[in-house]
């Protein structure tokens, strides 16, 4: 399982996910999205706004333009009718006759006429063509005759002598209503002769304008050609001071013909309207109608939808910073748990690597096997130990690891466990045989586990190859063994010593005071003739102990058993030196040897026997490794080794046969074998070979130390002797000494072992 | 017919049996004196004129060299002999360096050995004796020529006043 591959998150190419790269490269997305959300709805309620704002302001435009246009129709019309009527009067032959005639009393009557009819007319009077007044009505004393020239009806009139129309004025008699004067001329055969003017009230017009609505505020009034209120329908403007609209720029510019619309500040309204401007085309000069409305109220749709898209765009702000927010939090969330994740992840990728490098480098046996009892996983150590590959093994089962014999319970134990969840081998360690691939069978050592899965099971057992350790055992069971008895041989060998100096000696001064005495009786024996002829009965009596004590076999076998005793003791000091030797009381002091120099001295010392059997022996050439030790006792292992090589040749009866000697360096070990083709050993016997006084030989040909000492001293060299042996084709034993010795041979040490007695 | 007097031996072992045995094999050729500490030995050695000594190396109150060492001052021409059943190196050393011993033997020793050895020993002894001889010899010929040499050359003085040269 590849720990890149099937992972649900992202990693980078090394494997590693940096949380706050993903931090920032989500925030930026994030916002990005939203800032991508919201500009196309900013954008749209923008030109959405834009445009309602323009039409709104092109609907309030137009409305100021139409109510404009229209009451500058509407009062352009009622004017010129007004001036139709003052021509229509003026041409009245009854008036025309009486001013002729300059009655005063006729005109009068006509005058009231005229008044009486016509609402809008409130005075009527005719003055003389250079404007003094003569007829009036209602009749004003005081006004007969009076001079009317410099006012501005006259200077219009009087100019063309065509109709006009004055500038707007209030009249001063009560109820002061504003007025213009309507001047025409009135004509005798082409004749000047007088003029008819009236004070024309503009109190329809006003009526008219005050039902236009425009908006909510709006409305429309007129000013004439100076600026003067000509008509508003919300003012009382008989009792307001009249303000002079020409005096604003946007009207002044309107009324010589400039922009029909625009935005100012009205003076009596004080508020800043949007107007629109039509011209009153009243002949001689045009009054200007104004169709106007407080601009934040005409624009109040525009300030509502903005007000509306502000809100909206507030509100889908707030709901976007909120799904930010949001999406922050589940982000940092996210990433909380992402980290969570990855460290979780990353955790789990270490103990996995850790546990899989464990299995893997384990220098035990781990196999894994499946609740069918069949191998899942089979580690290296496992494929070394068992013999097998990986794929020979996987998917068969266990039982191919096991001698036959244990196939049964096996089966019945893994049954049960399937079955019953029980075991006597789950969590515990046992030692159970194993079963190699060359069919050699192995001392293990076994512990079972379960790994339970959601879905199944799975047994993980750990195995220990005791093959080794079994041979580690043996090694040092049978060094203690050995040193016990070294303990024992030097306490044994001192006390054995002093009885034997004596008897050893007694035996030499036995020996030859036998001998002396012998001499001796071979002398009275020379005298026994002598003897018998002098005292028959003591030669008869000597004759007669002779005989009881069998002299002459005495005397013949005597020296032999003296002899034979003293080999025997002989023997038995070289025994006890042996045992000395064994016990390693004389230590000697550590040197360079030279391997080969070593086995060809010990090589001298049974050439002879070498050379009678017939018994070839085969050296190692060239430059061998020197080993630090104490050269006699190596000298001593060298020779028990070739010695027992040689008997056992000899013991074969074949009449001739072959040492071969090999060495070696392996490491910084350096082995010496010595190889034989003698019978070999029995596999009954190879453990016991070191074993003190374990001997094969015949009585009297080996002490069965040999060995025992030579793997002492081998040991005391930080080595060991291992052995071989084919029964039937010979042994071979090999000597393990380190390169550089064990460092130091304590001389001391024999005197650390208890000596008991003396 | 006299005998020369025969070599004396002191054999120290606290093992009786030993000196026996010693005494068996050689009391014909030499004077055997048995000792079983180092107390009688050195009491023997008080009484007697001892040529060689022998003695075991491990013994109940003192060691054999311990009790050679302390016999050499007073007894310097003995020749001396250790044996031992347990031989160590260290205890080998410490007898030669020292109790100055001649030979070493360890138990159980040969017979023929042993003879062979304490033969080299009288041998040893009588070299040394010699040797002690000859050089008090010398030096009492050498007093005598210088005697003789002063009386010359008191005489030549005495010639030599009554005669001056001329």
């Amino acid at each position: 399982m590849n720990s890149n591959e099937g992972e649900p998150w992202n990693t980078h190419p090394d494997g590693r996910v940096s949380a706050s790269q993903w931090d920032l490269r989500t925030t930026f997305t994030w916002g990005l999205l939203v800032f991508a959300a919201l500009l196309p709805i900013a954008l749209l309620g923008l030109y959405s706004f834009q445009v309602t704002a323009r039409a709104v302001r092109e609907l309030v435009q137009t409305d100021n333009q139409t109510a404009a246009r229209i009451t500058a129709e509407l009062v352009s019309h009622d004017i010129e009718f007004s001036v139709s009527l003052a021509e229509s009067f003026a041409a009245l032959p009854d008036l025309v006759e009486g001013v002729e005639r300059r009655d005063e009393q006729a005109v009068r009557r006509q005058l009231r006429a005229l008044v009486r009819s016509y609402a809008r007319v409130d005075r009527a009077y005719v003055t003389d063509p250079e404007g003094r007044l003569w007829a009036d009505f209602p009749h004003a004393p005081e006004s007969q005759g009076r001079n009317l020239a410099d006012l501005d009806w006259y200077r219009g009139l009087s100019r063309t002598w065509t109709p006009y129309v004055s500038e707007v004025y209030q009249r001063n008699a009560e109820p002061k209503p504003l007025v213009v004067a309507i001047a025409v001329p009135i004509r005798h055969e082409q004749r000047v002769i007088g003029a008819l003017v009236y004070q024309c009230r503009l109190d329809e017009i006003t009526a008219w304008l005050k039902p236009i609505n425009l908006g909510h505020a709006g409305y429309v009034f007129v000013i004439d050609h100076t600026g003067t209120l000509a008509a508003h329908p919300h003012l009382n403007l008989r009792t307001r001071a009249y303000e002079d609209y020409a005096r604003l720029a946007p009207i002044s510019r309107a009324m010589r013909g400039g922009p029909r619309t625009a935005e100012y500040l009205d003076p009596l309204a004080r508020r800043t309207m949007i107007a629109s401007f039509a011209p009153v085309r009243l002949g001689a000069h045009d009054w200007l109608a104004v169709a106007q409305q407080p601009i934040e109220d005409a624009y109040a749709p525009i300030q509502r939808l903005g007000l509306h898209i502000s809100v909206a765009a507030g509100i889908l702000s707030l709901v976007a910073l909120a799904v930010v927010i949001t999406l922050g939090r589940i982000s940092g969330r996210n990433r909380r748990l992402f980290r969570e994740l990855e460290m979780r992840a990353a955790e789990l990728r270490i103990a996995e690597r850790r546990s899989r490098q464990l299995i893997e480098e384990s220098l035990d046996p781990i196999i894994v096997a499946d609740q069918q009892g069949n191998i899942s996983l089979f580690n290296p150590a496992a494929q070394k130990t068992f013999g097998y590959t990986a794929q020979e093994v996987l998917g068969h089962s266990l039982t191919m690891l096991m001698p036959p014999e244990f196939h049964n319970a096996h089966e019945r134990g893994l049954q049960r466990y399937v079955e019953t969840r029980e075991s006597r081998l789950v969590g515990h360690t046992v030692a159970v045989n194993g079963l190699r691939k060359n069919g050699e069978i192995f001392p293990l050592e076994l512990s079972l586990s379960v790994l339970g899965l959601p879905d199944r099971i799975l047994f993980l057992g750990a195995i220990r190859d005791l093959t080794e350790r079994y041979r580690m055992q043996a090694r040092v069971d049978q060094s203690e063994k050995l040193a016990s008895l070294s303990l024992l041989s030097a306490g044994m060998a001192h006390e054995v010593n002093n009885p034997l100096a004596y008897v050893a000696n007694n035996l030499a001064v036995i020996e030859r005071d036998t001998n002396n005495l012998v001499r001796l009786l071979a002398a009275y024996e020379q005298a026994l003739p002598a003897l018998k002829s002098a005292s028959c009965k003591l030669a008869e009596e000597i004759d007669q102990l002779a005989e009881e004590i069998d002299l002459d076999y005495l005397k013949e076998n005597l020296p032999a058993i003296l002899k034979s005793t003293r080999q025997g003791v002989k023997r038995i000091a070289d025994i006890v030196q042996s045992l000395r030797n064994f016990a390693r009381l004389d230590r000697g002091s550590s040197d360079h040897i030279n391997l080969l120099e070593a086995i060809q001295t010990s090589l001298e010392m049974i050439q002879g026997r070498l050379n009678r059997r017939n018994i070839t022996v085969e050296l190692p050439r060239g430059d061998l490794p020197t080993v630090i030790c104490a050269p006699v006792q190596v000298n001593q292992v060298l020779l028990n080794l070739l010695v027992n090589a040689m008997q056992a040749i000899e013991a074969s009866t074949r009449g001739s046969g072959r040492i071969e000697v090999h060495v070696w360096k392996a490491g910084n070990e350096v082995v010496v074998e010595i190889a034989d083709d003698g019978p070999g050993i029995p596999a009954d016997v190879l453990p016991r070979i070191f074993d003190p006084f374990f001997t094969t030989k015949a009585v009297g040909e080996g002490t069965g130390l040999g060995l025992s000492i030579s793997h002492g001293i081998v040991t005391d060299h930080g080595g060991r002797i291992e052995v071989d042996s084919t029964p039937g084709l010979g042994s071979r034993f090999r000597v393990i000494l380190p390169v550089a010795g064990k460092g130091t041979l304590d001389d001391n040490a024999a005197q650390t072992l208890p000596v008991g007695g003396r | 017919m006299t005998m020369p007097p025969k070599p004396c031996l002191l054999v120290v072992d606290d093992e009786p049996e030993v000196c026996n045995s010693v005494y068996h094999l050689l009391h014909r050729t030499y004077e055997i004196l048995r000792a079983h500490s180092a107390a009688e030995a050195v009491a023997l050695m008080e009484q007697h004129d001892v040529q060689i000594i022998m003695t075991d190396q491990r013994m109940p109150d003192v060691t054999g060299v311990e009790m050679l060492t302390r016999l050499k001052p007073s007894y310097p021409e003995a020749v001396r002999i250790l044996f031992t059943g347990f031989a160590d190196i260290n205890s080998v050393i410490a007898a030669i360096n020292q109790g100055h011993v001649f030979r070493y033997l360890s138990k159980p020793w040969q017979p023929e050995e042993l003879e062979a050895v304490v033969a080299d020993a009288l041998a040893e002894y009588n070299r040394i004796v010699q040797h002690t001889r000859e050089l008090a010899e010398c030096r009492q010929t050498n007093a005598q020529l210088k005697a003789d040499l002063h009386a010359v050359q008191t005489e030549l003085a005495r010639l030599n006043r009554e005669n001056p040269p001329k």
